[in-house]
């Protein structure tokens, strides 16, 4: 799953290691999840979001398919 | 020490390292004859990841440390069962047709897979029944 934890932890003046501490992972899962080799858990997920204090979609972009059937379920 | 072992990821070679050498050390050492050695060469090593592991307070195994951990034991389990379909229904052939004679060892083996598959099959039950 695409996302944007650089952006924001970059625009936040953090490094990988002090988020990581942050939401209580290790720098490793933070690395990975940045380089798209990990999808982290929901838990994970709205702790990185209530950390940034932004909605989950912002920082993390499901795919192209997914957001069409959503849309089309609200339709 | 105390600063070496303030790094999880320090932490973790640590605590791999040992738990490979405790291993081998038992498995060594019981071939050597040599079974308390090796019982307490593995204790020294179990001891030393316990301590290794309260060394610090962040985080040194997470949850996608147990996501690597459950995708191995997927690849082990399903290895295990696919060579097991192929090897034992063979070895049961051939000791059919007076090709194979079962030994201790090949007892054991196919023994213990069998009581493997059957905890794992139990814990699906369990499992499946509380979701």
């Amino acid at each position: 799953m695409d996302n944007s934890l650089t952006e924001y932890r970059e625009a936040s003046g953090l490094s990988q290691r002090a988020l990581a501490e942050h939401v209580a992972v290790t720098r490793q899962t933070i690395n990975a999840v940045e380089g798209n080799r990990y999808d982290p858990s929901v838990e994970l997920v709205f702790k990185l979001a209530a950390f940034f204090e932004v909605p989950v979609e912002d920082l993390f972009h499901p795919d192209v398919e997914l957001e069409r059937t959503v849309s089309e379920i609200g339709d | 020490m105390s600063g070496f072992l303030e790094r999880p990821s320090r932490i973790r070679r640590v605590v791999a390292g040992l738990t490979v050498v405790g291993a081998v050390a038992l498995a060594g050492f019981t071939v050597l004859e040599r079974p308390l050695v090796g019982v307490a060469v593995f204790g020294l090593a179990i001891t030393g990841v316990m301590v290794a592991l309260s060394r610090t307070e962040r985080p040194v195994f997470d949850e996608r440390d147990e996501q690597i951990s459950r995708e191995a034991a997927e690849w082990t389990l399903s290895l295990l069962g696919m060579s097991s379909m192929l090897v034992f229904p063979t070895l049961t052939f051939a000791w059919g047709v007076d090709k194979f004679e079962w030994q201790p060892w090949s007892t054991a083996i196919a023994m213990f897979v069998a009581v493997l598959y059957l905890i794992y099959g139990a814990f699906l039950v369990v499992l499946r029944s509380q979701r």
